[in-house]
This record gives C-alpha cells, sequence and structure tokens, in this order.
C-alpha cells in the first residue's frame, strides 16, 4: 500500500514545517510592555486561603494573615519583636489601681468606605469582643471587661474586673482588630477597616488583591498592589518562587526546599520563630498511652535533634514543655527526657507492653507527614510498632481532634500561651490532673509577676514530668523573598503579613520578566 | 428518522445524568469528615456545630436533601458554598474563565499536532521517519503529566524563562498575558493527547489507503495530495473522532493534576479544595456539572458522526 503512497512530501512537511513555525512564534518571547520603570506591586504566596475575612468572627490563621495591619488596624499594634505600640490609639493611660484603661484615639482616621473613626465605633468592636452572644475566637481573653464608655470625641474608656497584664497585648491580635460596624457592610467578603490597603477582589480558591489607600492617615504604603495566592501544594509553590511569578513566601510548606533556594542569588531565605509548639501527642486516656510509663517510654525512644534535623532541615528550636522560649517563666525542660532506647525498653517491659503497637495519625502539613515517618523509624527501634495514617484536615478534625479516636498525631499547636488545654479533661489529648488543673487556675487569677512566673514554670513541669504528649520543636517560620524586597517580618509574634512598609529596593528594575 | 435517533439520544443522556447525580449523592455522603466541624474550626462548642449544621442543612435526612439539591440544580441554583459563602455557580462562572479557554487550547494543539503527525507517518509507514516520530510521540503518552508539568517548568519557566509557570494574572489584566500563562499547561494536557490521537489517525488512514477504491481514484489520474484528502482522509474520520470526544473527559482529568502543578484556578482544582474542605455543596455541583460536560460532548460527537459517516444514517 506504501507503494502507491510513497511520497506526498511537499505538502506534508509544508504542513509540519507550518506547524512548527506557529508554535515557535508562540513560544518566543513577547517584547517587555511598556509600563513604569519602578515596580510597585507584589505577589505573596500562601499555603492556606482565609475562610472570609472577618478575624473577629473566625479563629483561622490565615485571616489575620492577609487584613492585619493591612486592611484592619487595632488600638494597639503588636510589632515584628511582638511588642505592643500604638495603633488607632495613639496613647493610653492606665489607672492607679491598674483596672481602668483610658484610650485616645489619633485624629483625621477614616474608614475605608469614608466614615471616620469614631469613639463610639470603637465603643462598639470593643462591647462585641466580650458579648455573650458573640463569636469572638478569643473571646475568654476579654472576658475581664467590665464596661467600655465614651469620654469625648476621641477618648475611650474600658474598665476591667480583673486586672489583666496582656490587656494591652491582647487588644494588638487579629482577634481584637477594629472594623466598620456600619450598616451594609459585610467584613466576612468586603472587609472595610482603616489600614494602608483596600480590600479590591478575591477570586476565591486562588488570590486576593489588596490595593493602597490613598487617604490613608499615616504614610502610605510604598505598594500600590498586594495580590496574596494561595498554593497549598509545595511543588507548585518551588516553582512559584523560582519562576518568579511569587515575589514572597512568608511561611514556606517545604523546608527541605531551602537548599535550593538558597542557590539561588536572586531570592533570600529568613528563618523566624513561630508560636507553634510541636507534639506527638498522645492519647492519654487509652490503653496503652494510660500509663505513664508507656508515654514516657516513647519520650525516651525519641531522638529530638535527628527530628529537627530530617523534618525542618535542622532550622528549628527543640521544646521539653508546651511553652515557648520567648515567654516569661519559660523553663529548659529538653533534657527530662535524654534520648535512650535502653531505658525505653526497660520502661514498657515494666508496664507489661513490651512490643505496643500504636498508629499516628498524620494531617497534611510537611511536619505531620515527615514527622510522623521520622517518629514512627526511633519507636520501631524501641519495639513499638507503629502504624502511619494520612489525613486529611477534614478527617483529622472530626476523627482525632472532636472524636478522640486516636493513639497519637503529629501537630502544632499554634496559639499564644494556651497552658489552659491541659487543664480541659474534655480535651483531645484526655489529660485529667487535678494537680495541674489547681496550679493552672491558681495561674489564672494570680497577678504578682514573678509569682506568676514560678506558676507558669510549675506548669511546664507538671507537663513535662507526667508526659502528657512528646514536645519535639517551635515550629520555624522559613520565609523565601526577592532579594530585592525589603521591609517585611521574619518573625510571627502574631499571625500577620504586615505590608505595611514592604518596598521594592531602589534598583529593582522590573515588572515580571514576562511583562 | 433523524428526530427518532435524537430523542433516542436524548432520553438516554437523561438517564445517565440522573444515575450520575444520584451515584455523586452516595459517594459524598460517604465521605468521612463533617463540613461543621471544618466551618467551626478547632474551638468551636458542640451546640455552635449543631448551629451550623442545622444552618446549612446538614441535619435535614439524605433523600429529601438529595431532592433539594436536584430540584435547585434543576432551576440554575446550585447552592452555597459552605466554605466561602457564596453562590456555587459564581465560583463555577470564575474557574470556567480558565477552564474553558485552557480545554480549548489544549484540544487545539492536540489536533494541530495530530494531524500532521498522523499523515505523514502513514504515507512514511515503515520508515524511519515513522518509526521516529511514532516514538517520540510515545514519549507525551508515557511521562505523567505531573512530571511533564514539572519539567516544562523548570525548562520553559525557571530555566529559559519564556512563559510564567505558576498561576493566572486574571483576564482584566490583557488577554495577551492570560494566554501565555495558559500556554504550558495547555500543552502539557495536549501532548498525551495528540500522541494518541496522531496513533489513530495512522492506523485509520492506513486502513483506508488500502482500500479499492483508493487504488482506483490514483488509476483515474487523480494526484497523491488529492486523493488523500479528497477520498483517504474523510474516511478515515470516524475513529479520530471517536477518541476525540472520549479524550475530553481525560482532559476534565488532566486538568485536576495540571491546573494543580501550574495552581491555575480552574475547575479542577476548584474540585479538589472543595473535597479537601468538605464543600460538600460544590462537590456535588460541580461533579454533576462535569458529568454533564461530558456526556453532552459525546452527544455532539455522535452527531458529527453522523454527519460525517452517512452509512451510521441507514436505518439498522
Amino acid at each position: 500500500m506504501t507503494s502507491v503512497f510513497g511520497v506526498a512530501r511537499p505538502v506534508f512537511f509544508h504542513l509540519l514545517v507550518t506547524g512548527f513555525v506557529v508554535l515557535a512564534g508562540m513560544l518566543s518571547p513577547a517584547t517587555a510592555a511598556a509600563g513604569e520603570a519602578g515596580r510597585d506591586s507584589v505577589v505573596i504566596g500562601m499555603v492556606l486561603e482565609p475562610p472570609h475575612l472577618d478575624p473577629t468572627a473566625g479563629a483561622a490563621a490565615a485571616i489575620g494573615e492577609v487584613v492585619y495591619a493591612n486592611v484592619f488596624e487595632g488600638l494597639t499594634r503588636i510589632d515584628e519583636r511582638g511588642e505592643v505600640v500604638p495603633g488607632l490609639a495613639e496613647g493610653w493611660d492606665i489607672s492607679p489601681d491598674g483596672l481602668t484603661y483610658t484610650f485616645h484615639l489619633r485624629d483625621r482616621v477614616r474608614f475605608h468606605n469614608g466614615y471616620a473613626l469614631t469613639a463610639d465605633m470603637v465603643r462598639q468592636n470593643l462591647d462585641a469582643l466580650s458579648a455573650p452572644s458573640g463569636v469572638n475566637p478569643q473571646k475568654r481573653l476579654f472576658e475581664d471587661i467590665e464596661s467600655v464608655a465614651v469620654a469625648g470625641e476621641r477618648t475611650v474608656v474600658v474598665k476591667l474586673s480583673r486586672l489583666s497584664g496582656r490587656f494591652l497585648f491582647n487588644l494588638g491580635l487579629p482577634a481584637a482588630l477594629i472594623l466598620s460596624r456600619h450598616e451594609n457592610v459585610d467584613n466576612k467578603t468586603r472587609p472595610v477597616g482603616t489600614g494602608p490597603f483596600v480590600f479590591s477582589r478575591w477570586y476565591r480558591g486562588d488570590r486576593l488583591e489588596l490595593v493602597r489607600n490613598p487617604d490613608y492617615w499615616g504614610e502610605p504604603a510604598a505598594l500600590s498592589r498586594v495580590t496574596f495566592r494561595f498554593i497549598s501544594d509545595p511543588t507548585a509553590a518551588l516553582a512559584g518562587m523560582l519562576s518568579g511569578d511569587i515575589d514572597g513566601f512568608p511561611n514556606f510548606p517545604a523546608p527541605e526546599s531551602l537548599v535550593r533556594f538558597q542557590m539561588e542569588p536572586g531570592l533570600r531565605v529568613t528563618v523566624g520563630a513561630t508560636q507553634g509548639k510541636t507534639i506527638l501527642a498522645l492519647n492519654n486516656a487509652r490503653k496503652p498511652l494510660n500509663d505513664i510509663r508507656v508515654r514516657r517510654a516513647i519520650a525516651h525512644a525519641v531522638d529530638r535533634a535527628v527530628v529537627i534535623r530530617d523534618v525542618e532541615n535542622g532550622a528549628a528550636v527543640p521544646i521539653g514543655s508546651h511553652m515557648v522560649p520567648m515567654e516569661p517563666g519559660y523553663v529548659d525542660l529538653t533534657g527530662f527526657y535524654p534520648h535512650d532506647v535502653e531505658k525505653a525498653k526497660a520502661l514498657l517491659k515494666e508496664a507489661g507492653v513490651e512490643h505496643p503497637r500504636i498508629e499516628i495519625a498524620m494531617p497534611p502539613p510537611a511536619y505531620a507527614r515527615r514527622g510522623g515517618e521520622v517518629l514512627a523509624y526511633q519507636l520501631e527501634k524501641a519495639g513499638i510498632s507503629v502504624v502511619l495514617r494520612q489525613m486529611e484536615w477534614a478527617e483529622w478534625l472530626s476523627g482525632v481532634f472532636h472524636g478522640k479516636d486516636f493513639d497519637a498525631t503529629v501537630i502544632a499547636h499554634v496559639e499564644p500561651f494556651d497552658l489552659d488545654i491541659y487543664a480541659r479533661p474534655d480535651y483531645y489529648f484526655g489529660y485529667d490532673s487535678a494537680v495541674y488543673q489547681l496550679i493552672y487556675q491558681r495561674l489564672a487569677t494570680e497577678m504578682n509577676g514573678e509569682r506568676r512566673r514560678e506558676l507558669v514554670a510549675e506548669a511546664q513541669r507538671i507537663i513535662a514530668e507526667d508526659c502528657v504528649n512528646v514536645f519535639l520543636f517551635l515550629l520555624p517560620k522559613i520565609g523565601v523573598w526577592n532579594a530585592k524586597l525589603e521591609g517585611y517580618w521574619t518573625n510571627v509574634p502574631v499571625p500577620a503579613n504586615d505590608m505595611t512598609g514592604v518596598r521594592w529596593t531602589v534598583d529593582a528594575d522590573g515588572r515580571g520578566w514576562w511583562q | 428518522m433523524m428526530a427518532k435517533l435524537i430523542g433516542r439520544r436524548a432520553f438516554s443522556l437523561l438517564l445517565s445524568l440522573i444515575a450520575a447525580s444520584v451515584a455523586i449523592f452516595m459517594v459524598v455522603e460517604i465521605l468521612p469528615g463533617d463540613p461543621a466541624e471544618i466551618m467551626g474550626g478547632m474551638n468551636a462548642t458542640p451546640e455552635q456545630l449543631d448551629t451550623l449544621r442545622h444552618q446549612y442543612g446538614l441535619d435535614v435526612p439524605a433523600v429529601p436533601r438529595y431532592l433539594q439539591w436536584i430540584s435547585g440544580v434543576v432551576t440554575g441554583n446550585l447552592g452555597i458554598s459552605y466554605s466561602y459563602n457564596v453562590p456555587v455557580l459564581q465560583l463555577v462562572q470564575e474557574r470556567l474563565e480558565v477552564s474553558v479557554p485552557l480545554a480549548a487550547m489544549a484540544i487545539a494543539i492536540s489536533v494541530l499536532l495530530a494531524f500532521p503527525v498522523g499523515m505523514y507517518t502513514a504515507l512514511r509507514n515503515g520508515g524511519w521517519s515513522d518509526a521516529l516520530l511514532m516514538g517520540v510521540m510515545q514519549v507525551w503518552v508515557a511521562v505523567p503529566s505531573f512530571l511533564l508539568g514539572l519539567i516544562f517548568i523548570f525548562g520553559f519557566s525557571v530555566s529559559l524563562r519564556l512563559f510564567p509557570g505558576s498561576g493566572f494574572p486574571g483576564w482584566e489584566e490583557g488577554a495577551e498575558l492570560g494566554l501565555k500563562a495558559l500556554v504550558l499547561p495547555a500543552f502539557v494536557l495536549a501532548l498525551p493527547q495528540s500522541a494518541i490521537l496522531s496513533r489513530v489517525l495512522r492506523s485509520s488512514l492506513l486502513d483506508v489507503l488500502s482500500e479499492d477504491y483508493i487504488r482506483t481514484a490514483r488509476a483515474k489520474g487523480l494526484s497523491r495530495f488529492k486523493t488523500v484528502w479528497s477520498h483517504a482522509i474523510r474516511n478515515s474520520l470516524p475513529p479520530v473522532l471517536t477518541i476525540l470526544g472520549l479524550q475530553f473527559s481525560f482532559l476534565v482529568g488532566g486538568a485536576i493534576v495540571v491546573e494543580s502543578v501550574f495552581s491555575l484556578p480552574g475547575i479542577g482544582r476548584l474540585m479538589i479544595q472543595a473535597l479537601n474542605q468538605r464543600d460538600l455543596v460544590v462537590v456535588e455541583s460541580v461533579g454533576l456539572l462535569l458529568v454533564a460536560g461530558v456526556i453532552l460532548v459525546s452527544f455532539l460527537v455522535d452527531f458529527i458522526m453522523l454527519a460525517v459517516d452517512p452509512r451510521l444514517r441507514r436505518p439498522g
């Protein structure tokens, strides 16, 4: 049959060549579009997307990471070092008994919808914090607010029922940001605040855009536009950074890519600290983990240094109890259960379960997935057989966290100062200690700083002694940035990506290279 | 005759859609995880969870919930997304702005590549260039698309900086930027398809070329090109069209992977995100929409076949 159609060369070669020419045309870089010389917009990558944008109605860290200091501002503000600085209140007076705070609001502050910031609007916001029917995620922090009163055009007086050393700090948290409570404002979908950026658009599941607020009361932002892109896939995140499609990834999901990034002269890698206490949580209410000897055996079997090396590329601070080292009253308990396989085996023998079998539940983050694998390897050396189970967040929340149907799970607790969870017997890891509950009760009402620190130390010690969970490390915040960008945060004392001071350095030529 | 055919096809189409909707609903029902717990977060109290369940109708028994959903879909109301609190229809529309151009580009590239290659190799059957081209095309089928995607990103985006390797700027930034963002993913989707398509075209064309009427046409003195163009091509199209129709459903499946690798806001990624967040309304409605799309395309292909091949129109 080919004898009939040996050649039809000219036509088909022509077709082929035309095809390739067309393709080659598509492949050639387009000429640079005419545009401003300096670049004044950025694309920031985030792993998780906020469910909505109202920080006073949802606990998701991603909400604060978009709106904190950008769209909304609080009376006080927490800076990168975790210190309280003035926000919408330019100053405050505290009464001698420490129970009355008088806040002086800044002049000429306007919401993005044009309304001026009034003392009454601040009062409405503060009232909502502790409202019994309220949905504020940090409600318990503001239970001590007794009354809020307007005492002049720009003066608000807050009375507390008890002394609270952290009140000014708490007012700087995302949950206490000041939102517009005007009619027809839905802060969940179109947030209206006073910040240097105005909400522009949100393509759900993909990206969210903020634009510069030209009427900002303070120094206007250097950037005209900030785009947050939501990328949960670590490989896609890596590709986005390397290709220049993303300018900064404040919390990069794959620590093993660090080495790759450090090879790029155009990128800068930063390692900061978070509040994320990463632990191997143990089900204290279930056999065989209800036996303290078994829990201690697990703690001895774990080699924390290796876990940090293998899971976080060595870039993490070890912890020995449920406390971050920056907190006043922190005690270093990392040496409490030194890595000792023989001791672990002896403890198991003593407990009468030489070869226990435990299942480790692993939610999606890399620290949990990789952490589970490293821990399984270490535990098996001590004779503990481990079954690893990968879970999505949905399954983890309902099965492990709410259903308490688990043996062990790798998880990071990111709430600041959350010793209270060990005083709740119904909490998922099922720790029920009368001694601890008593200590925590005293801590909650103790006002003396010195005595507080002692109680905080005591609480940490009890948790470590009872070996409630295996404490691993502080979740690091690994940021990857375009080297020509400056003014961003390295540490995260609160969930935030403060873009106020972010700018391109003078020699940044460019818009994206493909433009 | 035609009307009866259309009627019969439309009826079976409707049946498939109903079966698909029941299957989707049932699969979503047995998924572990509670949407209320996701919406409520870690600190939600049992009362808050109950309120959420009630608010989103999750406490309604399955059968009335199914009927509610279907009657909504029929009237164009796809429901409200749990995770975003916006109409599912709005989410779908935003995503189609990316997915439809991407699929169209992929099909165009696939056809543009497959036809020259298929024809050329058929005419050079057994030669070294046939073996070489077919071998190269085989590679595109063998490489999994996520890997192909990464190779393209690192080659054309990270190293050569020819195209963006991640994300979609939005059409409002200009058609050129939008199209450039879709080039690499479209090629990744198209290459395996074009490989299959060119293979089918090649073998179909070879069959046709061995027919007697081709020899007769040549004997009459018709040029090689004219013979292929006016006799062979048309008669070798039916299997190619069938495959093209089937590929539409592969495009939908492949798009889920490719959209994730290139982090494009398309329908596929919407589906994955909705599954992870137990946004069940989105999963159900988008799932049904995809099934409907695939069924409709195969329906259309059937009719194009009728137009191309008169033999199919004969009562039989």
